[in-house]
């Protein structure tokens, strides 16, 4: 499955607003950035979509899990947001196929910043750097090649 | 110690099955289960969540258990064994590893002893036709090496689909036991933790 066409992203994304938003606002920005990114995603020319996920953690103690597997534009979401919070801290992966990882990286840059940027908030994205992988051979057939224990 | 590696392709519902049902599995018997969890990325999303919902985790981060982590992965097994002195450790590699090639790794192995080891793979009724299609050579290599294939998300298909994945199944001469589940609103569930528990 890790075939020449794979891209992995991982990204962190910090979201500082100036005044308290409730859990219901978090939930669906959140949402909303999710369905965006994994239809931008789907748009730029992804042949298919492994996963894409995220888990956010507000400052108030609230975190949030979502998910999306198609370019459809659903996400689940599950978790428990509070009112009041002020700063989110987003962890994003990005798993698919047919897309590179830079574009996938304009794609996150884009949707979040659309998204949640303006006057009243911030956003910093922090590139997670996922390891780059040995796309030359199939899984299950090098482990001979390993310096085991 | 057992070793359990629940697989399946990615967004299959690797992480939610396992918080749905290592809960009642250390109810019920009374075990100490450990948790390793390898993700993508420095920070891995599936070892924050299941720290939110109380399991014990240990993460294997940025990269895969089944080509450049398998070393670290032993290393990270014999670690938690000797540490936690676990009854079961349960393995969630990334969706793209081969649960075969982990289970062969243990030939490098050399810590407390694993007595059983198991693998369940998690099956995606929504998107199983269209990613057999796309990676059929290595989707049926994680389904054959199943002990039990767990074909999930039923609620969010119909019957008519349900059966044209078991006969997929059965046509590929699967030797694990098959059930049907959702791990969202819990059906089966309690089926599941009987076969982790037997």
């Amino acid at each position: 499955m890790l075939t020449p066409d794979f891209a992995a992203y991982a990204g962190r994304i910090h979201v500082r607003f100036r005044k308290p938003r409730s859990g219901a606002h978090i939930q669906s920005l959140m949402q909303d950035f999710m369905s965006r990114t994994a239809i931008g995603c789907g748009e730029a020319g992804a042949s298919l979509i492994g996963h894409i996920k995220c888990i956010v953690e507000a400052d108030n103690g609230g975190y949030l899990v979502c998910s999306a597997t198609d370019s459809s534009g659903r996400v689940r979401c599950s978790g428990s947001l509070k009112d009041g919070a002020y700063d989110l801290d987003l962890v994003l992966n990005v798993l698919l196929y047919g897309l590179d990882r830079e574009k996938i990286e304009e794609v996150v840059a884009r949707s979040s910043k659309d998204l949640m940027e303006s006057k009243e908030s911030k956003v910093e994205i922090e590139d997670l750097d996922v390891e780059e992988h040995d796309h030359d051979h199939e899984h299950g057939e090098n482990h001979d090649e390993h310096d085991h224990d | 110690m057992e070793l359990l590696v629940v697989a399946g392709f990615l967004g299959s519902g690797k992480t939610t099955m396992i918080i749905s049902t290592i809960g009642s599995l250390i109810e019920r018997t009374k075990k100490k289960v450990v948790v390793i969890v390898n993700d993508f990325g420095k920070i891995g999303i599936d070892g924050k969540t299941m720290d939110k919902y109380g399991l014990k985790v240990q993460e294997l981060s940025s990269g895969c258990i089944c080509c450049t982590l398998g070393p670290d992965f032993i290393q990270t097994l014999k670690q938690v064994a000797e540490n936690f002195k676990p009854d079961i450790v349960v393995v969630e590699p990334t969706g793209i590893a081969d649960p075969e090639s982990i289970i062969n790794s243990l030939g490098y192995y050399h810590g407390p002893p694993v007595s059983k080891t198991r693998i369940f793979v998690i099956v995606d009724a929504v998107r199983f036709s269209v990613l057999i299609k796309a990676l059929e050579r290595p989707l049926k290599a994680q389904i054959k090496a199943a002990d039990v294939i767990i074909i999930n998300k039923i609620d969010e298909v119909d019957e008519t689909t349900v059966g044209v994945i078991k006969k997929t199944l059965t046509d590929l001469h699967v030797t694990g036991t098959i059930i049907t589940a959702s791990a969202t609103n819990g059906t089966n569930l309690d089926k599941i933790v009987d076969l982790l528990v037997s």
